[in-house]
């Protein structure tokens, strides 16, 4: 593998007295995309909460270990969360745009950074709902609520203004699962295209999805990285029993 | 292994297992009765086993619908996609093998007229292959990695036989024309037991991508035991 963009070492995590994560080591390539598969409550969508400090504000949680990004540790003290989420952005399982303008979800959190520059924003919205593949659907209606869009275009929306902040990784909870196949065949053929650019590590609970979209997936069981590999190996070839009676169905 | 959550898929792979063992069984039989009926010139023999091919055949096509309906309905991984893979292929060969026996019971017919004076060793030969074909399923029955490396192995041997039934066979056609047209039957019955062993290799080798992951096609064979054994 080459150099890694985030690596996690040891990473263990506790709410309150129960330890979810118990020590995950697992490196994510740059610009590839990597599932994160496993059961409900297995600590994958946890690990993805841990990558830009989402977990921070919950009381109770408490994490050890690092999680490297770049070689920089993102819990040290020194880091502000505001700016590593500007690095590292978040899309969520269902899709969220601001009560504003198509053209306010986008150029929202530039202008927080202190972006002023009228024509700089135009050319934000338009690159921005480009990369995103939703330019043509919304390009005459900017000024129109993102809320009033179908849930797929709600979703790349979203991916829209994760990708304004010209951030290096993607997060993606659970991507698709409020949206129908076609939406979801949209969704991921946009993520392999972000992949240029962008490195992407997605929470999947479709199984197919992650064979089809991902390079690299790991498997996650009761707080443990079960499996990382190759994707077409792991899922022809697991080297571990529980990966395969998971991915096989023959689980619980 | 556990079984699948979902019950009615696995009542599915033991159907296609059961389907290619009953495949198998007649391809089995169909072989054993093409070189009875050479050896015993046994036209009656010859045909049944030329009818039966058709049962094979049918096998296949349902083979066949039962793993697309697999594939479309379960879209299988890991090891249910190696077996699925698996049997795609091997229901070829046991077709093919199917086809090669048909091929000497028609050999049978087209040297009644002048049957050959001298069968060389096609009984040891038919029994080889047969024994391989045996093993060859009976490896994917057990999900046996050893009794299939050990048919790879064998195959050499076969190949042997083959070729000095062939160079036999030259030598009583350089000796007497009259038997040039009951030597090239005969050596083409050789041939298509070579050719029938080779099925079962290719059957072996894919009870080994099946069960193991690896595939063993085109290497050699101490590679092959090597990766078997966790060395490479």
């Amino acid at each position: 593998m080459s150099k890694p963009k985030i690596s996690v070492s040891d990473l263990k995590l506790w709410y309150g007295d129960h330890e979810t994560l118990h020590g995950i080591d697992v490196d994510f390539e740059a610009k590839k995309v990597t599932a994160l598969i496993g059961p409900s409550g297995c600590g994958k969508s946890t690990l993805l909460r841990c990558l830009n400090r989402m977990n921070d504000r919950i009381v109770g949680c408490r994490i050890e270990g690092s999680v490297l990004l770049d070689g920089k540790d993102i819990n040290a003290p020194d880091v502000d969360v505001v700016q590593l989420r500007t690095h590292v952005g978040m899309v969520f399982q269902k899709p969220n745009p601001f009560p504003k303008s198509i053209y306010e979800n986008i150029i929202y959190a530039p202008q927080i950074h202190g972006m002023v520059d009228k024509q700089g924003m135009d050319e934000l919205v338009e690159t921005a709902l480009r990369k995103a593949s939703i330019w043509d659907e919304v390009k005459d209606k900017l000024h129109e609520p993102g809320t009033a869009l179908s849930g797929g275009q709600q979703q790349r929306l979203c991916i829209a203004r994760t990708i304004a902040v010209k951030p290096d990784v993607i997060l993606m909870d659970e991507p698709c699962s409020a949206l129908d196949p076609i939406a979801t065949a949209k969704i991921e053929e946009l993520i392999d295209e972000l992949k240029q650019d962008f490195t992407i590590i997605m929470v999947t609970h479709n199984m197919q999805q992650a064979a089809r979209v991902s390079d690299n997936t790991a498997f996650f069981y009761m707080g443990n990285l079960i499996e990382f590999g190759e994707t077409s190996t792991l899922f022809s070839q697991p080297q571990q029993q529980q990966t395969e009676d998971y991915i096989t169905g023959r689980f619980g | 292994m556990p079984l699948h959550t979902m019950k009615r898929f696995d009542e599915e792979l033991d159907e296609i297992k059961t389907h290619i063992l009953a495949m198998g069984g007649l391809v089995e039989r169909a072989i054993e009765n093409a070189v009875k009926s050479m050896l015993e010139q046994n036209e009656e023999l010859a045909l049944k086993t030329l009818e039966r091919d058709k049962a094979i055949n049918a096998l296949e096509v349902q083979c066949d619908e039962m793993t697309r309906e697999i594939l479309v309905r379960r879209q299988p991984a890991a090891g249910d996609l190696r077996f699925i893979m698996g049997i795609i292929k091997l229901v070829t060969d046991l077709e093919r093998m199917g086809d090669l026996a048909s091929g000497i019971a028609q050999g049978m017919l087209r040297a009644e007229e002048n049957p050959p004076r001298n069968f060389s060793n096609l009984d040891i030969m038919g029994e080889k292959v047969v024994r391989q074909v045996k093993r060859a399923l009976d490896a994917f029955s057990r999900g046996d990695t050893e009794l299939a490396m050990l048919v790879i192995e064998k195959d050499a041997g076969i190949d042997i036989l083959y070729k000095r039934m062939y160079r036999e066979m030259l030598t009583y056609m350089m000796e007497d024309p009259r038997v040039i047209g009951s030597s090239i039957i005969l050596s083409n019955v050789a041939k298509n037991l070579e050719r029938i062993a080779d099925h079962a290799t290719n059957i072996a080798e894919m009870v080994i991508y099946m069960e193991r992951g690896h595939d063993i096609r085109h290497v050699d064979h101490e590679a092959a035991a090597r990766l078997l054994s966790g060395e490479e």
